[in-house]
């Protein structure tokens, strides 16, 4: 097994290879994204970044900061998935509607990356809850948006915590805890106290419910 | 591979907990770029990623914007003129009030002049010795970031080489991203002398990958990228070879590791 062998930043150069499937993140108004990012990867232009960013700059913060606990930590990751953006736009497939998976698997393997060096675990140990909810409530501007596209993510967000929420309680614990700390099975099994098995099966129906919860959000 | 069965185990690997057999079932599938394989890891990731959205709500303050966009401009500008231009900083600024302080003293000593000439060009070598280092440090860390990413790649193929008597190296190839090679405690060749590193193709000739030194301590870091796929590859090889490389190896291989 490699290091980090499972969870890998780069994973998105492959998936964008791929034809765009029916996505629960609905379709764009046609060729926006990818207009912006043909415009980062031919003409080098930092507008068509920042347009992006503006975008999608509160979902990929989210990730950030519910990953990594840290509001520091979060801002200095923000920077880093959009530099990767720009550095490597010219590999989204252009034919997909939407870059914001994209850019939330970057975001959450960024972080991930970032919290497993064992001191970032200890201080998480520490400080945990509290610095966790403070540094929540502190970043939840409330600056009114209600833009369309900003409207149809936060339904969509609503909709994949509600699916989330309605999940028994094993299934969403391990689900929350393979992608938001990024533990394998057998720690998900030894943090819930569970047998293996069961962490799998969790694990499995969760995702196949989610999947048909949130194939119909669009 | 049963299509239920696929989406289920696509949606595990997206979620980073797809483990042993199933996890080798899958990649082999995507290695060979299976349509249904990568139809399911695609749809996959966006139900994963949807995952993502059920995090509370925040939004970063302005300054994150601003810096990204600083750091893009930067990055653009070392781009076009490389070596970096020399950017307005507290150095230069100081040297340049330093300048302006040389002509009040001009007035009063032309040897206070001399010596202050003297203390600016002091403090512009001094910039310039800092702005090389600072560009060496950006370049080491795009280096080390490339290898993070191939390393963790979870389609990047681990390679061990074995030679005689000799400590082994390791290779972790991923066929778009690159290619790494990693040893410690090697034998440094003679100063007349280097390792080549070679893609040894099941059919045709050995292709070079690049040349490479261990330093003094006998470690070696090398980044290379090859056009030759996976698939088509038998083995790594490392052989030694003249200063500069060779087209084909004059020597029988130092290391060698399947590529299985």
């Amino acid at each position: 097994m490699l290091p980090y062998g499972q969870i890998a930043p780069s994973d998105m150069l492959l998936a964008l290879a791929i034809p765009a499937p029916a996505s629960p993140f609905g379709s764009d108004s046609p060729g926006s994204d990818s207009q912006l990012l043909a415009r980062i990867a031919d003409d080098r232009d930092p507008q068509a970044l920042e347009a992006l960013y503006d975008r999608y700059a509160r979902p990929v913060y989210s990730v950030l900061l519910r990953v990594t606990n840290d509001r520091h930590a979060a801002d200095e990751l923000q920077q880093d998935v959009f530099l990767k953006l720009w550095r490597n736009a010219q590999a989204f497939d252009r034919t997909r509607a939407t870059a914001l998976p994209w850019l939330l698997t970057l975001a959450r393997n960024t972080a991930l990356d970032r919290v497993r060096t064992k001191a970032e675990r200890q201080r998480r140990r520490e400080f945990g809850d509290d610095e966790t909810s403070t540094a929540l409530q502190s970043a939840q501007h409330g600056s009114a948006r209600n833009d369309e596209a900003w409207l149809d993510r936060r339904r969509l967000a609503e909709q994949a915590a509600q699916a989330l929420k309605e999940l028994p309680d094993g299934q969403r614990r391990a689900v929350e805890l393979a992608y938001f700390e990024g533990l394998s099975q057998t720690e998900i099994a030894e943090r819930l106290d569970a047998p293996l098995g069961t962490v799998k099966s969790w694990v499995r129906k969760a995702l196949l419910r989610l999947r048909d919860d949130l194939g119909g959000a669009s | 591979m049963e299509r239920e069965r696929l989406q289920s185990l696509a949606m595990e690997y997206a979620l980073g907990t797809l483990e042993g057999s199933e996890r080798e079932e899958l990649t082999d599938l995507i290695e060979i770029r299976d349509p249904a394989a990568l139809e399911a890891l695609a749809q996959a990731r966006e139900t994963v990623a949807a995952v993502g959205l059920s995090a509370p709500d925040a939004a970063p303050g302005p300054e994150v914007k601003q810096a990204l966009l600083a750091r893009i401009e930067r990055e653009e500008t070392q781009t076009v003129f490389s070596p970096a231009p020399r950017r307005p900083g507290w150095r230069e600024a100081l040297a340049w009030a330093l300048a302006a302080g040389m002509l009040v003293f001009a007035l009063v000593s032309r040897r206070q002049v001399k010596d202050l000439r003297i203390v600016t060009e002091q403090l512009n070598t001094r910039q310039e010795a800092l702005i090389a280092q600072r560009d060496g440090l950006l370049e080491t860390s795009d280096r080390f970031d490339r290898i993070l990413e191939i390393l963790s790649a979870p389609e990047t193929r681990a390679v061990s080489l074995d030679g005689d008597l000799r400590p082994r190296v390791h290779a972790y190839w991923n066929e778009s991203l690159g290619l790494v090679l990693a040893g410690a405690d090697l034998p440094v060749p003679a100063q007349d002398r280097t390792l080549q590193l070679w893609i040894v193709p099941k059919q045709g000739a050995p292709v070079s990958v690049d040349v490479f030194r261990p330093d003094d301590a006998g470690a070696a870091l090398l980044v290379a990228q090859s056009a030759t796929p996976i698939s088509a590859a038998a083995a790594l090889a490392i052989s030694d070879e003249p200063a500069g490389g060779s087209e084909q190896p004059t020597t029988t291989p130092v290391w060698v590791g399947p590529v299985s």
